[in-house]
């Protein structure tokens, strides 16, 4: 995947620290609800976790909660509804399914956002992060890069003040990009944030994407491509 | 098969009537013209018996009264005469009948004389010689019209007719309704193989109809499908659930590592996790590419038309930034052509076939994508001008896993699944399009695709 100064940050350490939010982990496998509870820690959430779903409509008011769908007890998006009805939690749901059909579902029943397995902590805090922004709609949230500024709330972006009109595809591109000036951004990440991870395409339609977003931009320079690695925005100097 | 039962029914029913009817018919009106004429010879004897006294008394020198006091046996319209020992007539008829001397004679000299006339009227002339004892005294002359005779063989005639053309309707309604009784449920059948063949794997045939034959045929056409059903079934959950079972230790053997990376200092340590990272992505993408193919492979064809031209023009249009960015030219030449098609997999064909073509054409080079009419198909091709492949690698190239040797390993070949082909070729022939590859002298591969025009 990465080599160099990427794998930095990919961990969650390096991300910003977080304000003592409450995340609640709802996930029967114990060695991935513990492996979530580490990260989340280490990027300054706090954390506590339910193995099923009665424990999980037992459990305190939090921020965030975190969903797998597959649990032994309740059916998932079953819970998702009962939870939403009595929390105005964000709600990200985790699941191994990809089908469309099911992200619809998951969607309809009241989550957020929807993390595929296997998601990495940079795709989870900038997902986390993000459905925070949305909730909280106080924060503005807005990227600043230069000439550049992304609002991921309105989903604008402007470029010099003028409004730049892009495809939904292209706006996930350059929040991931904006949120970290500079970083390198792998392939994989990036496809990640973008398309779930799940993009059954070749991977080249990031390429394409890439490649019509630095035209609408009209600054070539601005995303950099790194060749065998992924993309970044430039430094400004 | 209905023509041919059909054909079987009429044919037989043709052959009855012709050998059996026809001649029935036939033996039929020459006993009734035997009977006809045996009448009319008993008409002249009695009429001859009757003349018999007459005829004697006149030998004897009494002269004729010139009449009959009664006329036995004759009916109607009957004429008559009767003829002296020389051939004169002595008792004319009411209509004077003439008769040729020469029959006359023929009945004086002791023969029965049956002639059938057309004229002046249809019937039947007989000559009877009236004896006294031994001796022959004169003639009976007795002419029957036929009239009767022939309406009865008339009626004979269209009562058999009748009968004829009831007989082939019976047997072109028999036939019908047997090739219906046997086709009907072959056709049901062969309907539903087709659509098991399409990929409609619940579809089962009716055993409730037909000879045992055709219903023995569906019930086993029944078991095969079922058994097709379970299997195929089995091995589409077989590997959507392994797929969906190895993301979740995948995912926690992830999280693990990242957090480990976090934790450990130095960079040789760093670099080996980073690889162990590396190789869950691919593990990860392999996962989804195994679930495509399964979602490619288990597709069903639902055609609609589709402007192939406007599509063309679209996905073009999305892939040129890039191509601009690596200063490859993107052509395309297309005429109008609307082909059947399930909607999204033309996208995903082009999609994959231009990412495959970008990875192999160098700087400078060109990709042409063309769509034009062949024979009675419409090609879609994309000609890269890339190394193009050898013989071997073209025969493998459609197989799942199989990537192309690249010269240029740096270029993306991390992100080579080796499904993109497969998942091609299973989306063009799912429509029953054909997809091949060919080399093209100075340029590279042209991937050839022969799709259905859309119907009407």
């Amino acid at each position: 995947m990465a080599i160099g100064p990427v794998g930095a940050a990919t961990s969650p350490g390096a991300q910003e620290r977080a304000t003592g939010l409450h995340v609640l982990v709802i996930e029967d496998d114990p060695d991935i609800g513990r492996q979530l509870e580490r990260g989340l820690e280490r990027a300054g959430y706090r954390v506590s976790r339910a193995v099923d779903g009665s424990q999980a409509l037992l459990a305190g008011p939090a921020d965030v909660i975190l969903l797998d769908l597959g649990l032994p007890d309740i059916d998932g998006l079953e819970l998702c509804q009962r939870l939403r009805a009595r929390s105005a939690a964000a709600i990200i749901a985790v699941t191994a399914r990809s089908e469309e059909a099911s992200r619809v579902a998951t969607l309809d029943a009241g989550a957020d956002d929807y993390l595929i397995k296997p998601f990495g902590f940079v795709e989870l805090l900038a997902r986390v992060r993000a459905v925070l922004r949305r909730i909280n709609p106080g924060e503005s949230g807005q990227f600043h890069h230069g000439a550049l500024t992304v609002d991921p709330r309105t989903r604008r972006v402007l470029m010099a003040d003028r409004e730049i009109a892009l495809t939904p595809k292209e706006f996930d591109l350059l929040t991931c990009l904006a949120e970290d000036p500079g970083r390198v951004f792998t392939r994989q990440e990036i496809l990640e944030r973008a398309w779930g991870g799940h993009w059954y395409g070749p991977s080249k339609v990031l390429d394409v994407h890439m490649a019509s977003l630095r035209r609408k931009l009209g600054d070539p320079a601005l995303i950099e491509t790194v060749y065998g690695v992924g993309y970044r925005l430039a430094s400004i100097d | 098969m209905t023509r041919r039962i059909l054909a079987a029914f009429l044919g037989l029913t043709l052959a009855l009537l012709i050998g059996v009817v026809v001649p029935l018919g036939v033996m039929s009106v020459d006993h009734d013209r035997d009977a006809f004429a045996d009448e009319t010879v008993s008409a002249a004897s009695a009429l001859a018996s009757a003349a018999e006294e007459q005829l004697a008394d006149h030998e004897r020198g009494v002269p004729f009264l010139g009449t009959l006091s009664f006329r036995p046996a004759l009916i109607g319209n009957d004429e008559f005469a009767v003829y002296d020992n020389v051939g004169r007539v002595v008792i004319p008829g009411p209509s004077h009948l003439r008769v040729a001397p020469g029959l006359v004679a023929a009945a004086l000299s002791g023969q029965t004389v049956q002639e059938w006339q057309d004229e002046p009227q249809d019937g039947l002339l007989v000559l009877r010689p009236a004896y006294s004892g031994s001796q022959i005294v004169g003639a009976t002359a007795v002419q029957r019209a036929a009239d009767p005779l022939n309406e009865q063989i008339e009626s004979l005639w269209v009562g058999l007719g009748l009968t004829g053309l009831i007989a082939i309707l019976l047997a072109t309604t028999l036939s019908i309704g047997l090739a219906r009784w046997v086709g009907l449920p072959l056709r049901r059948l062969d309907s539903a193989a087709d659509r098991l063949g399409a990929g409609e794997l619940s579809v089962r045939a009716s055993t409730a109809m037909g000879p045992p034959e055709t219903r023995h045929l569906a019930s086993t056409f029944n078991n095969m499908a079922g058994r097709l059903e379970s299997l195929i079934g089995s091995h589409r959950t077989l590997v959507a659930d392994i797929s969906h079972q190895l993301r979740t230790p995948l995912a926690a053997l992830r999280l693990r590592l990242e957090l480990l990376h976090d934790d450990v200092d130095g960079t040789a340590a760093a670099e080996e996790l980073e690889g162990a990272l590396g190789e869950i992505a691919r593990l990860s993408r392999l996962v989804d590419g195994l679930l495509a193919v399964a979602r490619a492979e288990h597709t069903r064809p639902e055609p609609v038309s589709v402007d192939l031209r406007q599509l063309v023009r679209e996905r073009v249009h999305i892939w040129s930034a890039l191509a601009q960015e690596r200063q490859i030219q993107l052509l395309t030449s297309s005429g109008d052509a609307t082909v059947a098609a399930t909607a999204g997999h033309l996208e995903q064909v082009l999609d994959n076939l231009l990412a495959n073509a970008l990875d192999v054409t160098p700087v400078e080079g060109q990709i042409t994508v063309s769509v034009r009419r062949h024979h009675d198909r419409v090609r879609l091709e994309v000609v890269d001008s890339g190394p193009g492949m050898t013989p071997a690698q073209r025969e493998q190239a459609f197989r799942r896993f199989w990537t192309q040797p690249a010269d240029n390993p740096t270029r993306d070949s991390s992100s080579r699944s080796g499904l993109g082909l497969a998942i091609v070729h299973r989306l063009i022939t799912v429509d029953g399009g054909t997809i091949g590859l060919t080399n093209v002298p100075g340029h590279g591969l042209a991937v050839q695709i022969d799709l259905h025009p859309a119907a009407g």
